[in-house]
């Protein structure tokens, strides 16, 4: 029997121990008793659906989904991000769909995760359309955070030519940065940012700053600046504070720098996704309150549960973290990290394997990121190898 | 709002943009027979139910028990156009709708019970349309408790039907319907222990290179973890 069938075996045997959790339902004792509140979001939501949505014109499905699309990024919820499929779905898997239509399949794929699925449907879509813009520029991220800054380079360099110099010159300065250009990329892009004019009237521009200094906040880490690093991400966050990932790398860098108070705050208010969770349980076990961490590390591991049980798509970069820092298993850490390491190889990915490959003492998994570093001349501080 | 002023934001965010899962919407149908008695639970959010049907109905923002309850024949109706349980091929009668409040991870739902007629043999089977013309990312939790025995499984938008295969190979069946979808581990109502070895063993057997003695190790590694937890 191979391993994978005994694997497989083992799980069976495992599912018949299943209880169906269904708890005892009650009865509110007053009517008035309120159950639920609904947020803007939420309204928003069902204000969009009950627009009058005609299927059958793609411009107005397009408005409609990409409402939903801008409602979940904002929130971090991935339901918004079903509504906008849902409204898709007519076109899925139709070639000769209107070219928007295929960029937000492949918006809402890369966003959950199903990153071989968005890079087929913007290939496709590149061929259709080689001078769409936002298409290049959704796979030039995409490539980047695969860690093929080589190929991310060449759909940065269409964007000068399509006149979108700004977004052209910060994906171009990234690009070059996890490329062996790390500090005069750095130097460039601080420039470009410094002699932009701002015009806060136009949203437009307002996101991109936004953008463009949350890159210079990683090159700035990768630079071993983290005072540089934090006030990049601080004002990336004052141009936009519903920016996640942002939000996030600051709460990183607070983590990193032992300051779990700071970093609680700054996550205070949002929603208690899996990310969100880890960070709390990080903060907690930092912070050295026995009680609080091991209330908020099973409240990790619950959503880690709840996750798992849905069949959805896990992160395995957060995943691997937790086992790493949170539960203390290198072993497991390294597996989650290597089965990480084929979805996504930014630095935080690069250096949670190397991390995790040096606490399991596996000579081979660091070999793998030093080969990696090697080949791009990828250079970060932290990643001492 | 202008769609192409979304367009030219939405992809600038890409950059930095960080994908990260979430919990997705989710409902639990859980079909029961008892002898010759049978019910159907279906648990939805309120959340769900306010998108899609509207249960605020005076947009105040707050969604009250009283709400709920008036607004529980639309909600009957709604499961009973989308939801279908047949035995033998043919289609049950749900009846005398029973509406409570439970609550699954932290989201409030409304639980309705439904007395359900069925014929008197033959293999039962569930086809469920709930909330997935509204969501694509909808999960539906199937239970099946029958004489004794309990099914679990997973409806989604592209697989939203269930059949009970009445042979000594069902559960594997259902296994492998888990297996079918890349998704091995989402039994629901286990203890820690199971579910800690479910989530983790999986992963740490993806590497194809391990080795008997490294197989041994991660066991125990695992063994280690999840006697932290449930001791």
């Amino acid at each position: 029997m191979n391993t994978r069938l005994r694997a497989s075996v083992a799980v069976f045997i495992l599912s018949l121990m299943t209880i169906p959790a269904f708890c005892a339902a009650y009865k509110p004792a007053s009517q008035d008793e309120v159950l639920l509140h609904v947020d803007t979001a939420q309204r928003q939501a069902r204000m969009n659906l009950h627009r009058t949505v005609d299927r059958n014109d793609p411009q107005s499905v397009i408005e409609a989904a990409g409402n939903f699309v801008a409602l979940g990024r904002a929130q971090h919820d991935e339901r918004f991000f079903g509504y906008a499929s849902a409204i898709l779905q007519p076109w899925h898997n139709d070639a000769h769909a209107p070219t928007g239509i295929v960029l937000l399949h492949a918006d809402i794929a890369q966003y959950q995760h199903r990153f071989g699925d968005a890079l087929n449907t913007l290939d496709q879509l590149v061929a259709r359309e080689p001078n769409y813009a936002d298409a290049l520029l959704m796979r030039a991220a995409i490539r980047m955070s695969q860690g093929k800054p080589r190929e991310a380079r060449q759909d940065c360099q269409r964007l000068f030519s399509l006149r979108e110099i700004f977004a052209a010159t910060v994906c171009n300065a990234q690009a070059a940065s996890l490329n062996g250009k790390l500090s005069p990329s750095y130097r460039l892009l601080a420039l470009q940012i410094e002699r932009g004019a701002i015009d806060r009237q136009n949203t437009k521009v307002v996101q991109q700053l936004a953008w463009a200094h949350g890159v210079l906040a990683e090159m700035a880490e990768r630079l071993g600046d983290f005072a540089a690093a934090e006030r990049e991400l601080h004002t990336a966050l004052d141009l936009s504070p519903v920016d996640f990932a942002s939000r996030l790398q600051l709460c990183d860098l607070l983590l990193q720098s032992q300051r779990p108070r700071e970093a609680l705050q700054l996550i205070d208010a949002l929603s208690p996704s899996d990310p969100i969770l880890l960070r709390r349980a990080l903060a907690a076990k930092q912070i050295a309150d026995p009680v609080k961490a091991k209330e908020t590390l099973i409240t990790w591991q619950s959503a880690v549960e709840r996750s798992t049980q849905l069949g959805v798509t896990l992160h395995v970069r957060e995943l691997a973290r937790g086992q790493l820092e949170l539960l203390n298993s290198p072993s497991l850490a390294l597996q989650s990290a290597l089965v990480n390491w084929q979805v996504q190889r930014e630095a935080i990915d690069a250096r949670l394997l190397a991390d995790a490959a040096r606490a399991a003492h596996d000579s081979a998994a660091l070999k793998q990121v030093r080969d990696w570093q090697t080949d791009l001349h990828f250079e970060d501080a932290r990643l001492a190898l | 709002m202008n769609w192409r002023k979304i367009f030219s934001i939405v992809p600038m965010f890409l950059i930095a943009q960080v994908a990260l899962a979430h919990a997705v919407g989710t409902s639990y149908i859980a079909v029961e027979q008892n002898s010759d008695r049978m019910q159907t639970r279906v648990d939805l959010t309120l959340r769900d139910l306010e998108f899609g049907i509207g249960l605020d109905s005076n947009g105040d923002g707050q969604i009250t028990w009283g709400e709920v309850l008036a607004n529980s024949p639309i909600v009957t109706q709604y499961i009973e156009q989308h939801l279908s349980v047949s035995r033998g091929g043919e289609r049950c009668a749900l009846g005398s709708p029973d509406i409570a409040i439970d609550r699954h991870a932290d989201e409030v739902y409304a639980a309705i019970t439904l007395q359900t007629q069925c014929a008197t043999s033959g293999a039962i089977s569930v086809q469920s349309n709930l909330m997935f013309e509204l969501d694509d990312s909808h999960r539906s939790l199937l239970t099946m408790k029958t004489d004794g025995s309990n099914t679990v499984t997973v409806l989604t938008a592209v697989a939203r039907q269930w059949t009970e295969t009445r042979t000594r190979f069902a559960a594997w069946d259902a296994l492998m319907r888990f297996v079918g979808q890349g998704i091995w581990h989402i039994w629901i109502g286990f203890d820690h222990l199971a579910f800690l070895m479910l989530l983790l063993l999986p992963l740490a057997r993806s590497a194809n290179d391990v080795t008997t003695k490294a197989t041994t190790y991660t066991i125990k590694q695992i063994l280690k973890v999840v006697t932290a937890f449930t001791a």
